[in-house]
């Protein structure tokens, strides 16, 4: 797939390979949203394998259908505080093989924490701004369904903007702050690489750089790697 | 109360005048008979003449003084029959025989004055008991003189020998009984003592001060029992021969009348009791003891049966120890109803049921009747205050809650409604600029990414706007990350540290939150600060919240820092914010919120 609006290259997992026709189950509680979901995926070559108003309606669906991929609202009735995140951790508790995708309408650092803390792989949180970059939307669907892991670049991007005293960020080259955003959002070395247009090989050096400049063990796996980096960015 | 018509009051002034008078002149009248006719010398005539105008005078003075106490009247009865031996000599023979009959009455008389001092009533039985033994001893001795010593004029001729036997059986009868009655006498004199005594004991130093004029009076009443007892018994007939003897006992006795008097007339409250009456008093009718009020109003009233009535608020009266009681109704002997308060159509905020004697001193019990008014007042003002400020608290926590219900609508209808709209839209976008490309439309893809930049930068502000008005992670998860948010968005470095294991109050979470945004955007605008720390714990049911930065200081309070919306918010729920910010040494913002348990 190419990429029109310059966005990274798709770096979908094994199973993105395997089996290009990735069946996706949503729950989103508006209806205009959710029909212009529905839409937009299917359109984009996933099948839709059901749509639901709240968390029950999709735990139901997902009972029923077994999907790749769960793309899922955080705020939905009844409560309209975080329905999504809790069917997430439910969702996950049966079959941790299903990889979820968050939408979230705010930047809250916490919500994706919430989320991945535990175990990050196959998970993702996607600021719903994202949506009308629909090849982000569906690069982010690609990821968790390939186990691995989606932030939103705006929310790392606010971990990098932050403020800290005697920043030891401030001691990292320019690319090497892009490289630990990308490394932030759950990129893989080979798509860091093709981001900066650069070979892996550099992206390697730049990240043991990077490791050794703030003090952090590395971190072999990319799903681990994104909860040590996010650690890292969250502490103040 | 004892305010008497001011004519009445002149009448009664008179009359007591006129008693004066008459008693005066009878005093004289005997003393002039007993110069012309006595065998004494004339300086004990004189003394006796001035003891018992003693008794005269200072029984009317007290008397008119303090007209509901006997002590007065006691004290003029004394007086009269002071003079009555001496009556004996004014005239013909059955005056004499009839006053010599009925001397001696002012030896029990002087008793009950003795006992009944200073409040003028026998207070315990024993004392009414011995008082009354005595007047009938000295009444039937009086009677048998009367009946049994006849003059020999009375039985028709006196050198009549017929009449001699019977002249003589009377003396012997009336030698028979004389004994008896003068053994009773002393009987009932050293139970005076006696009583005077026991009561001295029991008394404090205060008291003891007081009771000195009595003491004086029972050793007057003791003397006098000795001696005439002495005359009587024939023990030693020549005692009132004997010059110092009796002119100590007149001298004693106008020290009695005098000291009487003088004491009377300076009972006034005690300065302990008025002290202890105040203290008594705080806290009554509501709140307080009503029978430690009822024990400080009888202590400083001298009145142990005192009884303090409480209005129930219904028309009803409570007793102190608070049992309803019907309303006492005026009459009641030895009793009287004072109202407490309650100027003119209002109800009394008690009734005091007290002595008359009280009313001796109409200042006293009005004076009590005030402070306990005032009291009264003073109690139901702070009660009014109190319950206009819970009222106002109330309504300022409702306002605030009010707020804050209402931000969480608006912030719920953008996001169900303006938000999902805008995001579905953009979506629409998306799928458009996907078509476009995939129709090759450069120009077209490229207007409708910058449309979509222009309309993922309008939902950034829409979500902002939002989160201004209250952030949907304070609602979901509570303080701790609410104010993480913050920090982690603050244009300074900022260190937060949130100690709670709970969830608060929605109106307590929303005021911290807004504590800290507002404390950290004060310092983002004027405190030039390098860093900034935020601590939240909870202690003692107390929420407390410090905002520490490193800036400018000199930060105020209320002069349009954007702080006093805060102290207002807080102090909704009666929460208190302090600020410590010295020139050049940062500034400190403590806010404490109470949590209801």
């Amino acid at each position: 797939m190419t990429d029109p609006a310059g966005g990274p290259a798709h770096e979908g997992g094994p199973a993105g390979r395997d089996n290009p026709v990735l069946r996706v189950a949503i729950a989103e509680d508006a209806l205009l949203l959710r029909e212009g979901l529905v839409r937009v995926l299917r359109e984009a070559g996933f099948e839709v394998v059901g749509a639901a108003g709240d968390a029950a309606g999709l735990l139901a669906t997902v009972a029923r259908t077994r999907p790749d991929v769960v793309v899922v609202d955080i705020r939905m009735p009844p409560t309209h505080t975080d329905e999504g995140l809790r069917a997430a951790a439910a969702i996950r508790a049966r079959d941790a093989s299903i990889g979820i995708l968050v939408l979230s309408q705010f930047v809250e650092v916490e919500y994706a924490y919430r989320l991945i803390e535990g175990e990050a792989r196959g998970l993702g949180y996607l600021l719903k701004d994202r949506l009308s970059r629909i090849d982000e939307l569906t690069d982010a669907i690609r990821r968790v369904a390939g186990g691995g892991t989606a932030i939103d670049p705006s929310l790392v991007a606010q971990l990098l903007r932050r403020r800290r005293q005697r920043d030891p960020l401030d001691s990292l080259t320019e690319r090497e702050r892009e490289v630990l955003g990308l490394m932030a959002e759950g990129r893989s070395n080979a798509a860091i690489a093709a981001r900066l247009v650069v070979v892996e090989k550099t992206v390697d050096t730049h990240i043991a750089n990077i490791f050794s400049k703030l003090g952090l063990e590395p971190q072999p796996e990319d799903h681990r790697r994104v909860l040590a980096v996010l650690s890292y960015l969250r502490a103040s | 109360m004892t305010a008497a018509g001011p004519g009445q009051g002149l009448a009664m002034t008179v009359g007591r005048l006129l008693v004066l008078v008459a008693g005066l002149v009878l005093g004289a009248v005997s003393a002039a008979g007993q110069a012309e006719f006595g065998h004494r010398p004339p300086v004990i005539g004189v003394a006796d003449l001035l003891a018992g105008w003693s008794f005269l005078v200072a029984g009317t003075i007290a008397w008119q003084k303090r007209p509901a106490n006997r002590i007065g009247p006691l004290l003029v009865a004394v007086g009269f029959t002071w003079f009555v031996g001496s009556y004996g000599l004014l005239g013909g023979e059955t005056v004499s025989h009839l006053a010599s009959s009925f001397q001696g009455f002012y030896e029990p008389l002087l008793a009950w004055v003795v006992l009944a001092y200073p409040a003028g009533r026998l207070d315990s039985r024993v004392a009414r008991l011995v008082v009354g033994a005595w007047l009938v001893d000295q009444f039937a001795w009086s009677v048998a003189r009367l009946v049994l010593e006849r003059p020999l004029s009375w039985y028709g001729c006196t050198t009549c020998p017929e009449t001699v036997d019977a002249f003589i059986a009377n003396a012997r009868t009336l030698d028979e009984i004389g004994p008896v009655s003068l053994a009773a006498t002393v009987v009932l004199g050293v139970a005076v003592i006696a009583l005077l005594v026991r009561r001295f004991g029991a008394a404090g130093r205060a008291e003891r001060r007081r009771l000195v004029p009595a003491l004086l009076g029972g050793v007057a009443v003791a003397a006098s029992v000795a001696t005439t007892g002495a005359i009587r018994i024939g023990f030693a007939p020549d005692l009132f021969e004997d010059r110092r003897i009796v002119a100590a006992t007149y001298v004693l006795d106008m020290l009695v009348a005098v000291a009487v008097l003088v004491g009377l007339l300076q009972e006034r409250l005690a300065r302990e009791a008025v002290a202890e009456l105040v203290v008594g008093l705080q806290g009554v009718p509501r709140g307080g003891d009503p029978r430690r009020t009822q024990a400080a109003l009888a202590r400083a009233l001298r009145d142990p049966d005192l009884v303090l009535l409480l209005a129930d608020g219904s028309g009803g009266y409570i007793d102190a120890d608070g049992r309803p009681v019907p309303e006492p109704v005026p009459g009641s002997p030895g009793r009287v109803i004072t109202r407490l308060g309650g100027e003119g159509d209002e109800p009394p905020v008690g009734l005091l049921l007290h002595d008359p004697g009280l009313l001796d001193d109409p200042g006293l019990v009005s004076a009590i009747a005030a402070s306990l008014r005032l009291e009264a007042d003073n109690q139901r003002l702070a009660a009014e205050v109190e319950r206009q400020l819970a009222e106002v608290r109330a309504s300022r926590t409702r306002i605030v809650a009010a707020g804050d219900a209402e931000r969480r609508r608006v912030e719920r209808d953008l996001h169900d409604g303006a938000q999902q709209r805008l995001i579905s839209l953009s979506m629409e976008l998306g799928r458009l600029r996907m078509a476009a490309d995939r129709a090759g439309d450069a120009a077209l893809v490229g207007e409708l990414t910058t449309l979509g930049t222009d309309l993922e930068a309008t939902i950034g502000e829409l979500r902002e706007l939002a989160r201004g008005i209250l952030p949907a992670l304070l609602t979901d998860a509570g303080l701790g990350p609410a104010v993480e948010s913050l920090a982690i968005r603050a244009p300074i470095p900022v260190r937060a540290r949130t100690d709670l294991d709970e969830r608060l109050p929605r109106d307590i979470e929303s005021t911290a939150y807004f504590v800290v945004a507002e404390a950290l955007a004060n310092i983002a605008r004027h405190a030039s600060a390098q860093a900034a720390t935020v601590e939240i714990g909870l202690a003692a049911s107390r929420l407390r919240v410090v905002v520490t930065d490193d800036g400018l200081g000199g930060a105020e309070l209320g002069r349009g820092s954007g702080l006093q919306g805060l102290v207002d918010r807080v102090g909704a729920l009666n929460g208190t914010v302090a600020i410590h910010s010295p020139p050049g040494r940062g500034t400190r913002l403590i806010a404490e919120i109470p949590v209801p348990a």
